[in-house]
């Protein structure tokens, strides 16, 4: 009797793998300092219009370089009497966007490149990866500049020309963890129910591969953003007036002796928002991968 | 013999081979089977000797290139397997002939629970709505009797035992519309003994209940005398023995049959045997095999004619029959 009361009652639920990963990402404190970075820019971005003080573009001649916590202007102003505070709010707008659209173009061409690669094999293979040595071979930074140059210089451009430089490094990801997948009988037993070539890859082969697939993803939503401020920096991303963090520092690089704050503040903006990502992915990288779990 | 209209599969004359970078190895050769309705037919033999790239030739999921089918066809309800488009495989496959595998730790996708596994290949194959689906892989559970099946639909497979596992797998393996024929190799090597048992019972509950074919591949005698009707043994490639379950047990023919038999441990009945007995030796290299009997180097009833050529089937009674030119010599002992 006592036995099947034990067997009758609910038993705790089995954790979904979501659950788990949280679970073990709240014992991390280098992700979850990332993560609390991560979401104060996003909200950011997310809420800019609400939480700027000022009209990010709107110039004061006569405020020009407002130092900090004066005037109202808790981050001072830049040279043409911008709000810095406001935009540095709206820049993490478009480095959220630019982060996450380059790595979306990423992810989706080096998702197909790498699982057709792996599954089928053979001179498809050979060719393709040939091609993506090739790719790699280049400075991701020349990449960027010939593809911007081809395209012209606009923030839009900066985004494409990011995601697509990246997209060797993802294929190559997704392509390893296929190539270890797709020998498990599991893939041999959903063939002998039936399945066809792209329910394989996509939808029984992919899903076992993303815990690299995301790691890669997170560190390379922090290196777009630097990249997209190099871009800018050098004048082949976002354009003025645009409140882009890269751009920012660029078109007051002359102040830094005499307004420190207009150069700094961007900079540091970039640094947070790089090492937010870098330590989440890295945190993640430590709980997805069983081997460095303890 | 079997009348025709009770015929679910024949595989005739078939041969396999696969191009490795070191040679041809010709994996099958010659080898006729037929599987009727209801039946279980075991292919019996020991690593490499074809078995598995026999059950693979079926459903025809042994990779290609490198495997090639030589000659031969394989029969299924009338049709010929070799010839079907590839469409049509796919087709049969999960719907009419389904298979179970060895390793139940990794024939199940780690990322998905083993309640939409089994949906998926009712919403594959029958176009039923998700509840409908995931109604029916609890009905299939209780099936295959995993207890609590409600709750064990939305596990994942590391969230069940081994035993558990196969359970689930045979589960998937019965989603399948029509079942014909169910392809089962090594369905329990990789579990314990009383696991074991407990899943062959399960294979014989559900052959009587739903009318299918079982092709078992094995290399373990017990689990033959379990289950199988008939038994094929196959060494290195080829049938060498073909014979009914009681048959194979009582009065071996082939003196490779009579040297796994003897290598069971607590077998005195057989031939004499006292203690363990093994077959002295090792499979030959399969790309060195030439025309002669393959197990010549191993045999100990080997004559002259055996290197030479591969003897012709001698048919003792209508169930069975042998490959050898000296099987007279193992009945003398």
């Amino acid at each position: 009797m006592k036995t099947t009361e034990v067997l009758d009652k609910p038993r705790i639920k089995e954790p979904t793998p979501l659950q788990e990963t949280w679970y073990h990402l709240k014992k991390n404190r280098g992700a979850m300092i990332g993560l609390g970075i991560i979401s104060v820019f996003i909200l950011m971005a997310i809420f800019a219009p609400l939480l700027a003080p000022r009209d990010p573009l709107a110039q004061e001649v006569s405020e020009r370089m407002t130092p900090m916590f004066t005037n109202g202007y808790a981050f001072g102003s830049d040279d043409l009497g911008r709000d810095m505070l406001s935009r540095l709010i709206y820049g993490a707008r478009i480095s959220m966007t630019i982060g996450v659209v380059s790595v979306g173009i990423s992810l989706f061409f080096g998702i197909i490149i790498g699982v057709t690669s792996a599954y089928y094999g053979g001179v498809y293979d050979r060719i393709v990866m040939r091609l993506i040595d090739i790719m790699l071979a280049f400075p991701y930074i020349l990449l960027t500049i010939v593809i911007v140059s081809i395209l012209g210089p606009s923030l839009t451009n900066a985004m494409v020309a990011i995601g697509i430089s990246q997209v060797p490094r993802y294929a190559r990801v997704v392509r390893a963890s296929v190539l270890a997948e797709k020998e498990n009988d599991y893939v041999l037993a959903e063939k002998a129910l039936g399945a066809g070539n792209f329910e394989l890859m996509f939808l029984t082969i992919l899903p076992n591969c993303l815990s690299p697939t995301i790691v890669q993803a997170t560190l390379g939503v922090g290196e777009a953003i630097l990249n997209s401020a190099g871009l800018s920096f050098l004048g082949l991303g976002a354009q003025p007036p645009t409140p882009e963090w890269g751009l920012m520092i660029a078109s007051s690089k002359q102040f830094l002796t005499n307004a420190w704050w207009i150069v700094t503040l961007p900079g540091i903006a970039i640094l947070l928002a790089v090492l937010g990502f870098n330590l989440f992915g890295d945190g993640l990288r430590d709980i997805l991968d069983p081997k460095m779990r303890n | 013999m079997a009348d025709k209209n009770d015929l679910l599969l024949s595989i005739e004359n078939l041969n396999f081979s696969f191009d490795t970078q070191r040679g041809v190895v010709n994996a099958v050769r010659d080898l006729s089977i037929t599987i009727r309705k209801g039946e279980t037919l075991t292919l019996v033999g020991e690593s490499g000797c074809g078995k598995s790239v026999t059950a693979h030739s079926i459903n025809q999921l042994n990779p290609m290139p490198p495997g090639r089918v030589d000659s031969g066809s394989i029969l299924f309800r009338g049709r010929d397997l070799l010839k079907l488009k590839k469409g049509e495989i796919e087709k049969l496959r999960g719907t009419q002939i389904s298979m179970i595998f060895q390793e139940p730790m990794t024939a199940l996708n780690p990322v998905f629970t083993v309640g939409s596994q089994i949906a998926d290949v009712f919403m594959t194959h029958q176009n039923v709505s998700k509840d409908e689906a995931m109604k029916r892989a609890i009905d299939l559970f209780k099936l295959v009797k995993i207890p609590a099946p409600e709750r064990r639909i939305h596990a994942y497979p590391h969230q069940l035992s081994g035993g558990m596992r196969q359970r689930a797998m045979i589960a998937m393996a019965l989603a399948s519309p029509e079942p014909g024929l169910m392809i089962a190799d090594e369905p329990t090597t990789a579990l314990d003994v009383t696991i074991q048992a407990q899943i062959l019972d399960l294979l014989n509950d559900l052959k009587k209940q739903i009318e299918m074919s079982i092709l078992l591949i094995t290399h373990d005698m017990g689990v033959v005398a379990e289950m199988a009707d008939r038994v094929v043994v196959m060494y290195a490639g080829r049938k060498v023995e073909e014979a009914d379950v009681f048959a194979i047990f009582e009065e071996p023919k082939h003196p490779y049959t009579l040297g796994l038999l003897n290598s069971l441990p607590s077998n005195t009945k057989y031939k004499g045997a006292r203690r363990l007995e093994a077959i002295t030796g090792t499979v030959p290299d399969m790309r060195t095999i030439g025309e002669g009997c393959p197990f010549e180097n191993r045999c100990t009833f080997a004559s002259e004619i055996c290197g030479r050529e591969f003897p012709t089937e001698t048919v003792l009674n209508e169930l069975h029959s042998v490959w050898c030119h000296n099987y007279q010599k193992v009945q003398e002992g």
